[in-house]
């Protein structure tokens, strides 16, 4: 028996022992695409209908340094379709604006802005775009390639490469099936003494799953840059459909 | 050694006294003979020697006893007696005016416990019974021993041993002792030296730090007495230990501070290292230190952030390890920016852009401190899109556009200090003049 498959089916005994009626393991033959489709249907399983067109999520954003919280802003993020995005975020002395319409992308401040959004700018919209939780969800339409990294820290990890290559992980709580870690790796570092390469990562940490309109919404996102706290959104509300505007996403 | 039976042996190994080279049994022999003669045709007996004592009772190779028999006096007596309690054994002697002989024996005569047990005049048949006995020892002598006969030691480090001094045949001289044979960066003391018959010695085998490795046999002689032996013990001599591993700062910042390893005992050594990176064990890693057993490094622009922890360390020409008490550590934060510029100074609002560059700030969030027309204005938070100025520089830029309703005046940037970091920096700032839009 291929190990995935024998990974699949404890992971599963683990947590959905009420599914496995008899004594043979029912999901023994669960694929990859079994899988993301039973963390779909954790997540309310309106993703590949297209039912949910747009969304908006408010809260409060703080910036971390290596000790501790530094400042809180109020912020919105904005979805709409695959691919326009829009992160407001309201500092004391003007508007940060993260986003992408599709075409382009950009971080503006205060009246400034920068034509297009680089480094840690630009990793955060294609965590909400092109890597996406929806993005795993619509992985056939998407032409992204599923790749089993077992299970590391109770989470079944599926790794999505695109059709260009690009790898994110996905980590599926083996208890709840939601989808609680998006990973990737933005680029290379350099241990410090011994000179090998080290992977710098980009990592979102999803929590305070709450249920609105029956999608499993994480209310609490937390950004590591190469494990180190960098941000923390914390939302209030969230609303599907609600609607949004094309002419939001701007700078 | 024999007396009577063995000719050759009193010839070789007995000199009379009186310095005559002819042995006394020799001398004996043909009046003996005809005594015999006389006797089995039974026309005489000659007078019997009474007794029979040995001075002194004990001596060693190379001294002499004397045989004095009652009433033996210029009589060819024979002996019997035993060595060692083996067979009888048989010797005639000529015995002086005083009845007595004198032997002295040579390095060649047998040791041992010489038992007379019969004596009777040549002439005749009937032995007369006596006890008398003189025990032959070798020379004073002495042996050495080292114990344990194999020793290890790192380089750097000593290791003892105990020479044991053994007296035999009642030695009694104090023996020097000294050691050869030790590979260059080894040498030898001894306490005491020199060191009486009988008693103990030790011997310290101290070594360098770059003695010389591998296993060795050396010599250790002892001389006194007149007399010379050696003992022939060995050494391993191991690959020293690194002793200690500490690192200094424990914090710093990617592209801006410098570390230096310092290794207890790591003088010129290759180490080895054990260390985890984020709680991560990561493959094992070796450097090269310098004479004051010291490594360093300023940490590029790209540096793993995270905690590194050294748990383990050894020298790389072993493969034992030396577990450290407590994991050296050090922090390595996220790039902090060490300079700011802004090109050109002056933009028009709603035309043009202007370039942000900031030194070590690649791929960083800044948090930027600024002025408007000498105002403190509100900071920037997390501004995170420095791209690198050019593949592979640590510097960051930002190509920004002002838009019209961008506030003119003068913007000066008084600090920052990237969100990743705890503190902010002050450097030199740059100062950028927005004009106002031209009319259209």
């Amino acid at each position: 028996m291929c190990p995935f498959l024998t990974v699949a089916c404890h992971g599963l005994l683990l947590g959905f022992t009420v599914l496995a009626s008899s004594n043979t393991c029912l999901l023994a033959q669960e694929t990859l695409p079994d899988i993301v489709q039973r963390a779909h249907t954790a997540h309310g399983g309106r993703w590949i209908s297209g039912q949910i067109v747009d969304w908006v999520s408010e809260g409060k954003l703080t910036y971390f340094t290596v000790a501790g919280p530094q400042a809180s802003f109020d912020v919105t993020v904005l979805r709409k379709g695959k691919l326009q995005i829009q992160r407001i975020i309201k500092q004391t002395g003007g508007e940060v604006r993260q986003g992408a319409d599709g075409t382009r992308n950009w971080d503006s401040l205060r009246g400034w802005f920068v034509g297009s959004a680089h480094g840690h700018a630009l990793d955060f919209i294609e965590s909400q775009t092109g890597r996406s939780i929806q993005n795993l969800f619509n992985f056939q339409s998407e032409g992204l390639i599923l790749q089993d990294l077992g299970t590391k820290n109770g989470a079944r990890v599926i790794e999505a490469v695109n059709r260009s290559g690009r790898r994110t992980s996905y980590f599926i709580d083996l208890t709840t099936s939601l989808i609680t870690r998006l990973e990737f790796v933005t680029g290379q570092s350099i241990d410090a003494f011994s000179r090998r390469p080290v992977p710098s990562l980009d990592t979102y940490i999803f929590s305070d799953f709450r249920a609105v309109n029956g999608v499993v919404t994480p209310f609490k996102i937390e950004r590591y840059l190469d494990g180190i706290k960098a941000e923390e959104m914390r939302f209030t509300s969230v609303r599907y459909n609600a609607p949004v505007k094309d002419d939001v996403f701007k700078p | 050694m024999t007396f009577s039976s063995h000719r050759g042996f009193a010839a070789r190994a007995m000199r009379v006294s009186r310095h005559i080279e002819l042995s006394p049994f020799q001398a004996a022999l043909p009046c003996a003979a005809m005594l015999l003669f006389f006797t089995r045709l039974g026309l005489a007996q000659e007078p019997q020697p009474s007794s029979l004592s040995i001075s002194p009772g004990a001596i060693h190779l190379g001294e002499c006893f004397t045989l004095t028999v009652g009433n033996g006096a210029e009589m060819n007596v024979d002996f019997q007696y035993t060595l060692n309690n083996g067979p009888v054994q048989t010797t005639t002697l000529k015995l002086d005016a005083n009845g007595q002989y004198t032997i002295c024996t040579t390095s060649d005569t047998p040791v041992g416990t010489y038992n007379f047990v019969g004596i009777k005049n040549a002439a005749n048949s009937t032995w007369v019974p006596v006890s008398a006995t003189i025990t032959i020892s070798g020379p004073p002598d002495f042996s050495p021993s080292v114990s344990p006969s194999s020793g290890t030691v790192d380089q750097g480090q000593s290791t003892s041993y105990t020479v044991s001094v053994s007296a035999i045949n009642g030695f009694n001289s104090s023996v020097s002792l000294s050691a050869s044979g030790l590979p260059p960066g080894a040498s030898a003391a001894f306490s005491p030296n020199p060191v009486s018959y009988g008693g103990v010695s030790t011997l310290t085998v101290i070594t360098s730090t770059t003695a010389s490795t591998g296993p060795f046999a050396f010599t250790v002689t002892g001389t006194g007495g007149g007399q010379t032996h050696s003992a022939s013990p060995t050494i391993l001599i191991k690959a020293r230990q690194p002793t200690s591993l500490s690192i200094s700062p424990s914090q710093g910042y990617a592209g801006v501070d410098c570390y230096t390893m310092t290794v207890g005992n790591g003088s010129g050594m290759t180490v080895v290292l054990q260390y985890t990176l984020k709680g991560v064990s990561q493959p094992d890693w070796s450097v090269g230190l310098d004479p004051s057993g010291r490594w360093g490094i300023c940490l590029p622009h790209d540096t793993a952030t995270g905690l590194y922890a050294y748990t383990a360390i050894r020298n790389q020409d072993r493969s034992d390890w030396v577990t450290l008490n407590r994991p050296a550590t050090c922090e390595v934060f996220p790039p902090q920016p060490t300079w700011l510029s802004i090109t050109p100074a002056s933009v028009t609002a709603g035309q043009g852009s202007y370039r942000m560059t900031a030194g070590n700030g690649a791929r960083i969030a800044l948090d930027l401190q600024y002025t408007l027309n000498g105002v403190p204005a509100d900071p920037i938070t997390g501004w995170p899109s420095l791209e690198e100025v050019a593949q592979g520089s640590p510097d960051g830029k930002a190509d920004i556009g002002v838009r019209v309703c961008t506030p003119p005046g003068i913007t000066g940037l008084r600090q920052r200090r990237t969100p990743a970091t705890r503190r902010g920096c002050p450097f030199r700032l740059p100062s950028l003049s927005i004009r106002p839009p031209r009319p259209r």
